[in-house]
């Protein structure tokens, strides 16, 4: 794949991949806490980086049915949230483009 | 043989206004100097090869000009280059023959004045009887009469100072040197200290001053030519500067200049297509995953290369066998620096690891403490046992470390650096860091010194070995060079694609004339540095060509490395 180097965010506050530490997103990029994934808490973020994207699929969610991706880190290769990329019902359009990290895959990196 | 216009057999003439262009054609004659002419479309032909003491009949009908050129000019700088050669008395009948004279009597009385330290003759011949710019020689534009005054009238003081005189010393200094520096001071006190020197010696190192006998008045005599008008007093060695001058332009102008002979005057210089290498010559696929780097050894005798295999592979430049495979790193390998004698290589890997390595033995000289990130890129210090690493990791990001892996100096904590480069005279440290900007720092002074902020992501940094230009490799399909001396750009180079990767760039050919670089279609790309011209693309690896490196003794060798393992040269 040639050589590349992570991305790496300026913020007091960034999180990271629990298990290689890449940055991942900035905390104060957070749109809402209000999320719950597998694995618990999970938060809804504008912007995501050093993350590869999977194959989307449907699936039906709490909030209704929406196309999702799963998203990995780039380095590891640990999944550590999804992506939407379509939401069915109006109510539920906001998160369309907008990732979602799950908090117990996530660490805090300084 | 002469042409039909060439009725002076010895004005062969070569000199002229730059700005009609070059387009030499030398012709040699028996004294060896060559020819050129302009572009202004004359014929080719002026042949000139007899000598000036054969034929000295005049034809009738001399024309005004010499292809173009002032006849006259023409014909006093080759008197003056045959006087330079030697040839005095060919120059003397040239004189005689054409009437010009390269000096009029006023200018050698002057000169002669000066060198044998007649010092008001020649002040006298310089302004003219009157003293007040009547007669005398006239100046140059913007030439400044009094701090001529003072440069005539110091070498006056410290030749008399030296031959012990310092009565007529001291008076000089009061009546000639004070008047010229009411508003300097020190300069006056400066002199006056040099009244204190004990003897001669003394004199000479606190002025740093070598003399009479020395070259101080010859010195002197250049520096007051250079305010006198130069039509009046020709710049020394006029022909052979603007040889050189045409020369530089024709290299410059060059495509595909690989040869490292300086051009004969002969003949236009063109290096020819065929011999730019653009034949693969060998292919080295020793490399297991993707090559990420390659680099020339100083001495262009190995070539080492690493990438996503963990190992770093050395081979020899001569017979291409590979050397030796040094692979204990625990991660990729993405960056290697060869120090200045060709004896180390250090290597940079993912998992934050730099080591440092001998390259004959193939032992591990020493490793620094791990880094927090990976580390990215290295380069050496001209003294060949200190060392700079680059790195991701924000808290060491630029470090200076010496072999015994202590540090020595941390630069920086602003910024990650993705990649650097450090000058070859040691002096500059270049880093390029993650987003768009690259950081100079002064490596003697320990100072940082400018940021450049670009418009796009950098993928590469490379400077030249003159220290006078910067390559900026960036994902928009462009690299730039920057002048090193006023940070700005100075040309861009299109046509390799970036994007994703690291696709490295540097300098090649020549005299650094060339500029060459990967691409992520997998191509190499080569362009003309100063005119940005595309010299040569070809296709070389697929997918991509990750970083690509001329061999610094051989110009007509590169290198160029890929993602599917191999190395092509």
């Amino acid at each position: 794949m040639g050589l590349t180097y992570n991305t790496y965010l300026n913020s007091d506050v960034i999180y990271g991949c629990k298990s290689c530490k890449a940055h991942l997103a900035n905390a104060h990029d957070i749109i809402s806490r209000n999320f719950r994934g597998q694995h618990g808490k999970a938060y809804l973020f504008n912007t995501v980086v050093n993350v590869e994207m999977g194959d989307p699929s449907e699936r039906n969610m709490t909030t209704g049915r929406h196309v999702v991706r799963d998203i990995q880190c780039r380095q590891c290769k640990d999944v550590v949230g999804w992506k939407y990329d379509r939401a069915y019902e109006s109510s539920e359009k906001y998160k369309e483009g907008k990732f979602i990290l799950e908090a117990e895959l996530l660490c805090k990196v300084t | 043989m002469r042409t039909d216009y060439d009725s002076q057999p010895s004005s062969s003439s070569s000199s002229s206004s730059y700005r009609a262009g070059w387009a030499s054609n030398g012709s040699a004659f028996r004294r060896n100097k060559s020819n050129t002419e302009t572009g202004n479309g004359n014929n080719n032909n002026n042949n000139n090869d007899d000598d000036m003491s054969s034929s000295l009949h005049l034809r009738g009908g001399v024309p005004p000009d010499y292809f173009g050129h002032d006849r006259e000019e023409v014909t006093r700088i080759l008197i003056q280059a045959l006087d330079d050669l030697g040839y005095a008395d060919a120059a003397q009948i040239v004189s005689q023959q054409s009437g010009y004279e390269v000096e009029s009597p006023n200018v050698a009385a002057f000169r002669t004045a000066v060198l044998e330290g007649r010092w008001d003759n020649a002040e006298s011949l310089l302004w003219g009887p009157g003293g007040g710019g009547l007669g005398g020689l006239i100046l140059a534009p913007g030439a400044d009469r009094n701090s001529m005054r003072f440069r005539l009238r110091q070498q006056k003081f410290l030749e008399l100072l030296e031959q012990g005189e310092r009565n007529k010393a001291l008076a000089v200094l009061r009546r000639e040197l004070t008047p010229l520096c009411k508003d300097q001071p020190h300069i006056i006190s400066t002199l006056s200290n040099y009244l204190m020197c004990q003897d001669q010696e003394d004199l000479r190192r606190k002025a740093e001053w070598d003399g009479a006998g020395g070259d101080s008045r010859r010195k002197l005599l250049r520096k007051l030519s250079e305010s006198i008008s130069p039509s009046v007093m020709l710049p020394e060695q006029r022909l052979a500067v603007l040889l050189n001058d045409l020369k530089n332009n024709q290299i410059e102008k060059c495509l595909y200049h690989t040869t490292t002979n300086p051009p004969s005057l002969y003949s236009d210089h063109r290096c020819e297509h065929s011999q730019f290498p653009t034949e693969v010559m060998v292919e080295l696929d020793k490399q297991q995953g993707e090559v990420w780097q390659i680099r020339f050894s100083p001495n262009g005798e190995r070539l080492a290369t690493c990438g996503s295999a963990k190992g770093i592979c050395i081979w020899n430049t001569q017979t291409f066998n590979y050397v030796r495979v040094i692979n204990t790193h625990d991660a990729e390998v993405s960056n290697i620096a060869w120090s200045p004698d060709s004896t180390m290589l250090l290597s940079c890997s993912m998992d934050g690891q730099a080591k440092v390595w001998n390259t004959q033995t193939g032992e591990l000289v020493v490793a620094l403490e791990k880094f927090g990130e990976p580390v990215s890129s290295a380069g050496w210090l001209p003294d060949g046992r200190t060392f700079i690493t680059g790195s991701l990791d924000k808290a060491k990001s630029l470090c200076e470390w010496d072999l015994s892996g202590s540090l020595l100096y941390n630069w920086t904590r602003r910024h990650r650096t993705e990649d650097l480069v450090v000058s070859a005279n040691g002096e500059w440290l270049v880093a390029m860091d993650d987003r768009r900007g690259v950081h100079i720092y002064h490596i003697p002074r320990r100072e940082y010194e400018v940021d450049l902020i670009l418009e796009s992501r950098l993928t590469s940094v490379s400077l030249s070995q003159d220290s006078k230009w910067l390559l900026v490799n960036t994902v928009d399909d462009e690299a730039l060079l920057y002048d090193f001396g006023t940070k700005e750009v100075f040309q861009k180079y299109k046509g390799h694609t970036g994007g994703e990767v690291i696709i490295r760039a540097g300098f090649g050919g020549a005299g650094e004339n060339l500029v060459i670089s990967g691409s992520e279609d997998g191509n190499v790309f080569v362009w003309h540095r100063t005119t940005g011209q595309l010299v040569h693309k070809k296709m070389a690896h697929s997918p991509r060509v990750n970083s690509v490196c001329w061999n610094p003794r051989d110009a007509g060798m590169y290198a160029t490395c890929g993602d599917e393992g191999r190395v092509k040269m």
